[in-house]
């Protein structure tokens, strides 16, 4: 391994000119520049690993909290992530699992408490709202942090329990190690599918 | 497949076809009419096209039925074949058969080929016998020889020239088509995903408007920070400094004023040019869902044309109005009104043309549609020139009919008499016939007109005629709601809906024998909690003045109590997720300018409710537990998606000691029984078998494939009277077919009572506990 120190340095040097300056030509020449090793080497990585069938690919995990609960969705199954807005209670219908409807981008989009439904005791704070499957079987549900968006290798995830202790273990298509941000100690994040999930939360309007 | 915006390359024939064997049938009824070689032009190119759209689609039947069609028609135009109504027959068969083509999804196809194969063959055979000369027309057609009288009174009719009244200029017919303008198909969803865009944009240009406010604080700031500099100057001066010191940063202060300025006026002008597109926008793409009226009109001529050589009876129809603009969600409900309405005309309000005669009127009778805007509303008028009703023939069939007694019918004034008219299964014919049934037709009249928000009514003139009314929403996308508060969420009443809004002091609302009153006007008003009919909350907010919705219609008032009045406003509407089925006491669900959510309440549905608990000391919805041991109530499930038939049956089977659910089709029946699961079993399902969503046979199916269900009698009641009609009911497991005859005598009542013995064991009419 060799150190990416210089390369960093030097990009962020760049970025600071760029900040102070707003010149154009900074700008392209920031773009023009040579491709830090580090990432360079990755991208090596990820078109090799292509090649050989079967082997490594990388997947995007959108990361996010419910309570204290840190789970995932592969970023590609959430069709959007949206700052919380107000949740229609509907009359005869609204439930544990149903909270309501809210205006996500125009569309009035059916809400579920996901804490509920998966077993997950829920926070307060409630800022953003995944959105996840098409049109006609979406569903959005509000998380109390988002992380966001982290690359893992698919070939390091583990398979879902086998003993379903919760909802939320029904719902979990793998497992991944992906490292916390925050210093927190457990590295391990439920990979929810979200047609299983939007399947739950369907159950609620039975 | 390639993409076609959606549509897959049989849809996009089938869209085709459908709308080419419109203009086919409408133009060949006109045709037939005038008998002008002029006019066949564009029915050529109709019968064309439907062949090229199906050569595309690999349909041979199609193109072969069309090619013939397509020839017999130049010969028409070249003047080589006169314009008989013998051929138009054929023609119009064809263009049937294309229709019925159409209207089939392509897995069908082959089937409808199979079936059909034989028909058409026969048809295309007639088609090409080229007919004799142009100057000896002789019916071919041994179904022609029944009818020939009436062509004969057809063909004789434009010389009689009855009276006209204001023609209204009708446009060529070929021009016509083309002006409607070149269109592109786009899927509903698509158009509705617009408008919600088109809504979005709006909202976010008008949230701009936080920018300009912003700036508006600056530039106060500044201003402030000028008064604050002047005192220094002059705090300055007083301790012996220089003011003049203070000098920039004065200039500074001053131009950065200038700036804000100029910068505020380019935010405002750059928000209002925002919103004045975005706003346009917006209306034309709502304004994409209006089509002509004539939309609703195309095949009435045609209907109108059949109906009356089957009767043996001679009209024309009037269509006034095709261009007045109507919301595609009406236009598509008025079809069975408009063909209800012509067909109780040409059967019961028309005579014959030997009795126009005798009575001094044209031997044709003119069938007049209308259509135009009034105050807001559509309003839609079907007349005739028949012989009108005859009220106290009316009256005498009331009575007879045990629909009221002959005291009570003698105080009924004219518009209530006819009121009953819309009654299901309510006839003034003497005899029952196949046209338009037993009276049947009328009641969806009324409910259609009520189902979308409007009204219904009739009046006639002994002699001179009938007349019927429609007053309905232009568009059902846009309404006009007082927003209110029930428990923290925005509800939104239509104001369409909504009598009065009272706020009375909270000591005025009393409680009488339990049951909350309102004096208004010195008559007391029963008052209902929203909060709780709706189950959004379980106790009343505490309030010195109360919020009361006064709904209902004539004497039937009730004031819902809400925790807050919000305001008016216009929603655009939406349909609710039908993932959501039908929720009880909501129609629909908007946005507001805001980008809030609201829900809009039903209004007729939650009427409904509150005259069922204030009646019952209960709440739909928040059912009461019922104690131990005590006798169980008989419990029923009424489907129908008629309004008037839903609550016929909910008042026969209440009177007979049922607790009534309803439920507006299989698919809402189904959540409904399920639901209902819940407190106990069903005891009896009512079900009609044409309903929209999931029919009766459908339900009937899933019903019987639920261990839950599978023994629970189920009657079905149609007006389809046919065998096969019965035999599929009870195929796919009712227990017993009705047609819905079956309410004017004991039929109906006979058959609950042979089905739930426990009826009996509780006593007649007594099923309550």
């Amino acid at each position: 391994m060799s150190d990416p120190s210089p390369a960093t340095e030097h990009s962020n040097e760049r970025a600071l000119e760029l900040r102070e300056r707003q010149s154009l030509a900074q700008m392209r020449a920031l773009l023009d520049r040579a491709l830090p090793e580090e990432d360079l080497r990755a991208n090596t990585d990820l078109v090799a690993a292509r090649g050989d069938s079967g082997a490594a690919r990388m997947r995007s995990v959108l990361v996010f909290d419910i309570g204290e609960e840190r789970l995932g969705i592969d970023a590609e199954e959430s069709h959007r992530v949206v700052q919380c807005s107000t949740v229609r209670r509907v009359p005869h219908r609204t439930n544990e699992v149903f909270a309501g409807l809210a205006n996500i981008g125009g569309e009035l989009t059916l809400v579920a408490a996901a804490g509920s439904a998966l077993g997950v005791p829920a926070g307060s704070r409630q800022t953003h709202f995944v959105v996840i499957g098409q049109q006609g079987t979406r569903w959005a549900f509000a998380v109390d942090r988002v992380e966001g968006v982290r690359r893992i290798d698919a070939s390091a995830t583990l398979p879902p329990p086998s003993t379903v202790r919760h909802a939320a273990d029904g719902c979990t298509k793998y497992l991944a190690d992906i490292a916390p941000m925050d210093g927190r100690a457990n590295g391990i994040v439920s990979v929810l599918d979200s047609a299983r999930l939007a399947a739950l939360f369907a159950r609620s309007l039975a | 497949m390639s993409d076609l915006g959606g549509f897959s390359l049989h849809e996009l024939f089938r869209a085709e076809a459908e709308t080419h064997a419109g203009a086919l049938s409408e133009g060949l009824v006109k045709l037939e009419g005038t008998s002008d070689a002029a006019t066949v032009e564009p029915l050529m190119r109709a019968a064309h096209s439907i062949k090229g759209a199906a050569r595309v689609v690999g349909l041979d039947i199609a193109v072969k039925l069309a090619h013939a069609m397509e020839d017999v028609l130049v010969a028409m135009q070249k003047g080589r074949e006169a314009i008989q109504p013998a051929r138009i027959d054929q023609l119009l068969k064809g263009t049937d058969l294309l229709a019925s083509l159409a209207s089939v999804e392509e897995s069908a196809v082959p089937a409808w080929s199979a079936e059909h194969e034989r028909a058409v063959d026969a048809l295309i055979a007639e088609l090409r016998v080229a007919p004799p000369a142009a100057s000896a027309p002789q019916p071919a057609q041994a179904a022609a020889a029944a009818t020939s009288t009436v062509e004969t009174a057809a063909i004789e009719a434009p010389a009689i020239a009855p009276p006209q009244p204001t023609a209204p200029a009708p446009a060529p017919s070929a021009p016509a088509t083309q002006a409607r303008g070149a269109s592109v198909r786009v899927t509903a969803e698509k158009l509705d995903r617009l408008l919600q865009l088109a809504g979005e944009t709006m909202l976010e240009s008008r949230r701009l408007g936080s920018l300009r406010d912003e700036t508006l604080e600056l530039k106060r700031d500044l201003v402030r920070l000028e008064d604050e500099l002047d005192r220094l100057r002059a705090d300055a001066r007083r301790s012996g400094l220089d003011p003049a010191s203070l000098a920039p940063a004065r200039t500074l202060i001053e131009s950065g004023r200038e700036r804000v300025l100029s910068h505020l006026l380019t935010v405002e002008g750059a928000i209002r040019r925002g919103e004045e597109t975005s706003t346009q926008l917006y209306h034309e793409v709502l304004s994409s869902r209006m089509r002509p009226f004539a939309d609703a009109t195309a095949s009435l001529s045609r209907t109108v044309r059949d109906l009356a050589r089957q009767l043996g009876k001679d009209a024309r129809l009037e269509i006034i109005g095709e261009h007045v603009p109507v919301d595609r969600d009406v236009l598509v409900r008025l079809d069975a009104p408009l063909n209800h309405m012509l067909r109780n005309a040409l059967d019961h309000g028309v005579e014959t043309p030997d009795e126009r005669r005798a009575k001094g009127k044209p031997a044709q009778a003119t069938l007049r549609v209308e259509a135009r805007h009034h105050a807001g509303m559509l309003r839609i008028r079907v007349s005739d020139d028949g012989r009108g009703i005859d009220l106290d023939a009316l009256r005498e069939r009331i009575v007879r009919t045990s629909l009221a007694t002959g005291d009570m019918a003698s105080t009924l004034d004219r518009q209530e008499l006819l009121e009953f008219l819309f009654l299901p299964g309510f006839s003034t014919a003497q005899q029952v016939t196949d046209i338009s049934g037993r009276g049947v037709g009328l009641d969806v009249v009324q409910s259609t007109a009520r189902e979308i928000g409007g009204t219904a009514r009739i009046d006639t003139e002994l002699g001179r005629g009938t007349v019927f009314e429609l007053e309905l929403p232009i568009t059902l996308s846009v309404i006009r709601a007082l927003l209110v508060d029930v428990a923290g969420e925005t509800l939104a009443f239509p104001l369409a809906r909504i009598e009065r809004v009272l706020q009375p002091d909270a000591s005025e609302v009393r409680s009488v024998e339990g049951r909350m009153q309102v004096l208004v006007e010195g008559k007391s008003i029963g008052v209902i909690d929203a909060a709780r009919v709706l189950a959004l909350a379980e106790t009343r907010r505490a309030a010195t003045r109360e919020n009361l919705v006064v709904l209902g219609s004539g004497g039937d008032h009730y004031a819902v109590a809400v925790d807050g009045l919000i305001g008016e406003e216009d929603l655009v509407v939406r349909a609710l997720d039908p993932r959501l089925g039908k929720v009880p006491h909501l129609s629909a669900a908007a946005v507001r300018e805001s980008g809030e959510p609201v829900l809009v309440v039903d209004a007729e549905d939650l009427l409904q409710s509150v005259r069922v608990a204030l009646n019952e000391g209960r709440l739909r919805g928040a059912r009461p537990m019922r104690a131990l041991g005590a006798r169980r109530t008989l419990r029923a499930l009424v489907v129908d998606d008629s309004a008037t038939v839903r609550e016929v049956e909910r008042q026969l089977l209440t009177r007979m000691g049922f607790e009534v659910d309803t439920a507006v089709d299989g698919l809402d029946g189904l959540h409904t029984a399920r639901d209902s699961t819940a407190t106990g079993a069903l005891d009896l399902i009512i079900s009609d078998i044409d309903m929209p969503r999931m029919n009766g046979i459908e339900f009937v199916r899933a019903l019987r494939s639920d261990p839950r269900f599978a023994a629970v009698p189920v009657i079905v009641v149609s007006y389809k009277d046919r065998e096969e009609d019965r035999l599929a009911g009870l195929e796919a497991g009712a227990t017993a077919y009705l047609t819905k005859g079956a309410f004017q005598d004991s039929t109906f009542a006979d058959t609950v009572r042979d089905l739930v013995p426990a009826l009996s064991r509780a006593g007649r009419g007594g099923g309550e506990a």
